[in-house]
């Protein structure tokens, strides 16, 4: 039981991060399982079946453009920042960085708080 | 199952599913997909495909489709109108019970009334057949209700999302530079005008019309024979003539409850917006047509009435005929058709208009944000 509500809130906290990360990773074009492979590497993996439609839903709000490259063996989608994705992506990372100090301040107080309590 | 047939299976799961146009796409993605994982990451066929998971959930996700019936947006309103339709479900399940209990209408002799205190065991049955009924039909009334109601608002919930959907380019670019001057994500400026007295629509009366066609609709199932006249005999109430063509009544009950269904559907539209609006007025006009063209299958093609009716009453009361000042002797009539189809398309007409004209003079002030 535990362990499904940890997971279930774990997820939710992810899904949030979720286009701020990918966001992130494509100034320069990639496809899709290069991105998969960059977010692992980076220590936020991310499930195939969630990027690739996700993908395509950030093209659709014109976040991301796409080209077919057929140069290859295989044919592949590369995906790239809009315009507009870099200014969504640029106020995206301002507000995370100010969250994120926030949220900070708010995990480090409460250390200390069990810090004072425990040499009490 | 070769691999490669194991990865054409799995791609045919995913695409059957999406939409045509983004069928090729997601076929060639697929495919460089597994062939990337399985040199990248050393996996065979059956493990890669394990952790792309379940096809149908793949599938979904690519489609971007809702899993949920109803969402936030429209639940209050589904939870407030399921009350109000069983509500009116609970009453007239209580009407038609009493109705089948004191009509006998099983074949068992209802007590007498006079004297009761001393038919204590026609008593006993009178109220154990009265809850029987009560029971099954409040059970299936409701599951009925439950049902449509929220078939009507799992409707509505998809189609504001492809609404919403629609128009959002439009809208944004008018919200982005009002943002842009004021530089706010929102400012009191944006409130939407308080919709114009004279286009908002009463909830009271859009619930007393839910109210009532809850009712009517359960009545017309479970009793129809209550519209028509009834004879107190052998110590019995006896349904001795209904107005309805019962012999035909498969085939009239649910074009009957279709009309009334779809009143339901367009009262529920209007008790939402709460004021004439475009979604208001295509309602009305939609709901009308269906209600019109459902008046003329019954008035004219069908045999709505019972022809006998009249002739019924004439036994019961032992009279020989009906001068032409009674009303009964008009019934059944050609004339008597045209002229309840003639205000029922009066009726009709007179809501489109009203909702025309109330929408174009007063609704379109509600779209304003000044």
């Amino acid at each position: 039981m535990e362990k499904d509500l940890l997971e279930s809130l774990l997820s939710e906290l992810r899904r949030g991060t979720l286009i701020l990360c990918v966001l992130s990773q494509l100034g320069e074009s990639r496809y899709g399982y290069a991105l998969v492979q960059t977010l692992e590497e980076k220590g936020v993996p991310i499930d195939v079946n969630t990027l690739y439609p996700l993908l395509r839903r950030l093209e659709k709000q014109g976040l991301l453009c796409s080209e077919w490259n057929t140069q290859e063996a295989k044919p592949r989608k590369y995906y790239k920042r809009t315009v507009y994705g870099d200014r969504i992506f640029e106020e995206l990372a301002r507000q995370w960085e100010s969250l994120s100090a926030g949220m900070d301040a708010l995990l480090v107080s409460d250390e200390r708080k069990k810090e004072q309590i425990k040499n009490e | 199952m070769s691999e490669q047939e194991m990865i054409e299976r799995y791609i045919y799961e995913v695409t059957r599913r999406v939409p045509q146009e983004m069928r090729a796409e997601i076929r060639m993605e697929l495919e460089t997909l597994i062939e990337d994982m399985r040199v990248g990451e050393g996996l065979s066929v059956e493990a890669a495909l394990e952790k792309l998971g379940d096809p149908a959930d793949f599938a979904r996700r690519y489609r971007g489709d809702v899993n949920y019936l109803i969402g936030p947006d429209y639940y209050d309103n589904y939870v407030w109108i399921m009350k109000i339709v069983l509500m009116g479900i609970g009453i007239s399940a209580v009407v038609s019970a009493l109705v089948n209990a004191v009509m006998g209408a099983q074949g068992y002799a209802a007590p007498e009334f006079v004297g009761a205190a001393r038919d204590v065991g026609a008593w006993v049955e009178l109220f154990t057949h009265f809850f029987t009924e009560l029971f099954t039909s409040a059970i299936s009334g409701a599951l009925g209700a439950v049902g449509l109601v929220t078939v009507i608002f799992a409707i509505l919930e998809r189609q504001k999302v492809r609404i919403s959907v629609k128009p959002e380019k439009n809208w944004n670019v008018g919200e982005l530079t009002r943002n842009a001057v004021q530089g706010k994500t929102w400012t009191p400026f944006l409130l939407p005008a308080i919709p114009d007295k004279r286009a908002v629509i009463k909830r009271s009366d859009s619930v007393a019309s839910i109210v009532f066609i809850s009712i009517f609709t359960a009545l017309l199932v479970f009793v129809p024979e209550l519209f028509g006249a009834f004879q107190y005999e052998d110590g019995s109430l006896r349904s001795v003539a209904c107005v309805f063509n019962l012999d035909k009544w498969g085939l009239l009950a649910p074009i009957l409850v279709l009309c009334l269904a779809v009143g339901l559907v367009d009262e529920i539209i209007r008790l939402v917006s709460g004021y004439y609006c475009k979604a208001v007025m295509y309602s009305t006009i939609v709901c009308n047509c269906i209600q019109v063209t459902g008046a003329v299958l019954l008035l004219f093609v069908l045999p709505l009435w019972n022809a006998d009716f009249a002739r019924q009453i004439q036994e019961m009361a032992g009279i020989n005929s009906f001068s032409d000042g009674d009303m009964l002797f008009y019934w059944n009539t050609a004339g008597l058709n045209r002229l309840i189809f003639l205000l029922i398309l009066i009726c009709a007409l007179a809501e489109v208009g009203v909702s025309i004209y109330k929408t174009f003079k007063y609704g379109h002030n509600t779209d304003k944000h000044e």
